[in-house]
């Protein structure tokens, strides 16, 4: 008898035993993830606000390529001028105008569904020590991302794209970089208080799902499309759709061409999705071209030329290509 | 740091470097300093000797040889490094007649290298239009992305072989890539500086 009650005792300690242990085990992992997506948001504003100067090596398609690169912010606008050093390029110049952020992408935890975020060791780049954050995807749809980055400042260090097959397909390096310290905030102009105020909330911007064919555009201008997605693969959105509508020249006479441009992203690969009317001379299909982490994808569909670019492998593309269908207005 | 070091830096800027070798010289790079400079020194001595918009290495003057031998000098062993010398490195035999040979051989690279800036001088002094005949303009398009306010066309994207040559030799379909490419390289991106990366790179093949 003695035994017998004993049992369900021993069966009770025991399982509570297995729950706080698989408890202690659950919240580190959980709370490195927390601090590994902290991070991250940390580097997405810092690489706005910091200004640097440096030189770093580019890898992609086993070539390698040293670049020069500065960034400045005066607090209105943002300049940013990469030269590549070992070929004969010119440097490519991106001026932004003020503090965008409300524009940036950040990580939200919905994107846990589809990316594991750790926190990985220090290591030590261009003599600066940071720490590595790994956001590797729960499918075969992206690419897992390594970064380094600086936990005081925030700033990128280390970016590498490796494939199913843990090859490297993309990766930089800063070999050589001086970093400054951020804008004053009392020099930030008024309306980009407002946006930083956005970048601390941790709510994701409010971007539909899927786009919805009814919207008007005048209510939804950023979201309205022809095209929809049937579906789309799993954590990827409709960030912004917009359509030009331009006059050519064809046999038949002036032509009216359309383009649509729809962009998707999971958080961190993004995918540019274009739907032009083809030009009798682009009537051909294209293979995949691959450069690097960039796949590019052209093939008509429903009459339309139908090109996909972006930072994620070529069977992403496939998939999002199969699954795009025109819409149903009437 | 030792020749055969300085050799594996001057093979990876040179994109010789197998991927096992490429993967262990960047992971030396970032613990050594010592290393990192000397890589910082290629980068900056083949800029000199490969960019033809500079106004000083545009032409093989007598002030930018004086330069780079000044260059060269200030980096010992870099000659050595450049010419498979191996006397002092105990690792690999050295054969009898090997210091003959090295003698020959830092001769016929000298040569090389007097040749070699003979070229780029005349190609540097000939017509920007001649040198520039297969590069391709792209064609102006409307800014998407409203943070943007100006881009730099990709203007000398190579597309590389694919096996629908229509690819290789229609400049229609090289430009449209371009275009596309360029367009999606607008948007913001959570690493910043990644997609302005990417375009620069593509202007050195793509």
């Amino acid at each position: 008898m003695r035994m017998k009650s004993s049992m369900p005792k021993l069966m009770t300690c025991s399982i509570t035993l297995g729950l706080v242990s698989s408890l202690l085990t659950v919240m580190p992992a959980s709370a490195q993830s927390n601090e590994a997506v902290a991070l991250l948001n940390k580097m997405t504003s810092s690489l706005r606000h910091l200004d640097y100067k440096g030189k770093l090596v580019f890898i992609k398609n086993k070539q390698v390529t040293t670049l020069s690169i500065e960034y400045s912010n005066n607090g209105e606008f943002r300049k940013e001028i990469i030269q590549p050093l070992d070929k004969n390029g010119k440097a490519i110049t991106r001026q932004l105008s003020g503090f965008t952020l409300s524009k940036m992408p950040k990580i939200d935890p919905a994107m846990e569904k589809i990316y594991s975020f750790d926190m990985g060791s220090m290591s030590k780049v261009a003599g600066q020590p940071c720490r590595t954050v790994i956001a590797r995807p729960k499918d075969r749809k992206r690419y897992l991302k390594k970064f380094c980055i600086d936990e005081n400042s925030g700033f990128l260090y280390q970016y590498t794209l490796s494939n199913q097959k843990h090859e490297v397909v993309e990766q930089f390096m800063f070999t050589d970089v001086v970093v400054q310290q951020p804008v004053p905030v009392d020099q930030i102009p008024d309306t980009a208080k407002q946006s930083d105020v956005q970048v601390i909330a941790t709510t994701a911007p409010e971007v539909a799902l899927e786009p919805n064919p009814l919207a008007s555009k005048e209510s939804q201008p950023d979201q309205y499309s022809k095209w929809l997605f049937d579906p789309l693969p799993k954590g990827f959105k409709v960030v912004k759709a917009e359509q030009n509508i331009s006059q050519a020249e064809q046999q038949e006479g002036m032509i009216e061409l359309e383009e649509e441009k729809i962009l998707l992203s999971d958080g961190l690969s993004s995918i540019s999705v274009f739907i032009a009317t083809p030009e009798e001379k682009n009537r051909q299909p294209h293979p995949v071209v691959q450069s690097g982490a960039l796949n590019i994808l052209s093939k008509q569909k429903q009459g339309r030329m139908i090109t996909l670019v972006g930072e994620v492998p070529k069977d992403t593309l496939i998939d999002i290509f199969k699954c795009i269908k025109k819409a149903n207005l009437e | 740091m030792t020749i055969n070091k300085k050799e594996h830096l001057s093979a990876l800027l040179d994109g010789e470097a197998g991927d096992f070798e490429q993967r262990r010289l960047l992971d030396e790079i970032q613990k050594d300093d010592e290393m990192r400079n000397s890589y910082a020194n290629y980068a900056l001595i083949g800029e000199m000797m490969r960019t033809p918009s500079s106004s000083k290495a545009n032409i093989a003057s007598n002030n930018f040889l004086d330069s780079l031998n000044a260059k060269l000098e200030q980096e010992t062993g870099f000659i050595e490094s450049s010419t498979p010398s191996i006397a002092n490195n105990d690792s690999v035999y050295e054969y009898p007649n090997q210091k003959k040979k090295n003698g020959r051989i830092i001769g016929f690279a000298i040569a090389a290298s007097v040749a070699t800036l003979a070229v780029v001088g005349a190609l540097n002094l000939a017509p920007m239009g001649q040198q520039h005949e297969q590069t391709l303009p792209l064609a102006s398009s409307p800014i998407i992305n409203d943070e943007i306010t100006d881009i730099n066309t990709l203007a000398s994207v190579d597309i590389p072989a694919q096996e629908d040559d229509k690819w290789q030799y229609d400049p229609e379909i090289q430009a449209q890539i371009r275009h596309y490419v360029n367009e999606h390289n607008k948007y913001t991106s959570i690493t910043g500086i990644v997609p302005t990366i990417r375009a620069a790179s593509f202007k050195t093949g793509f």
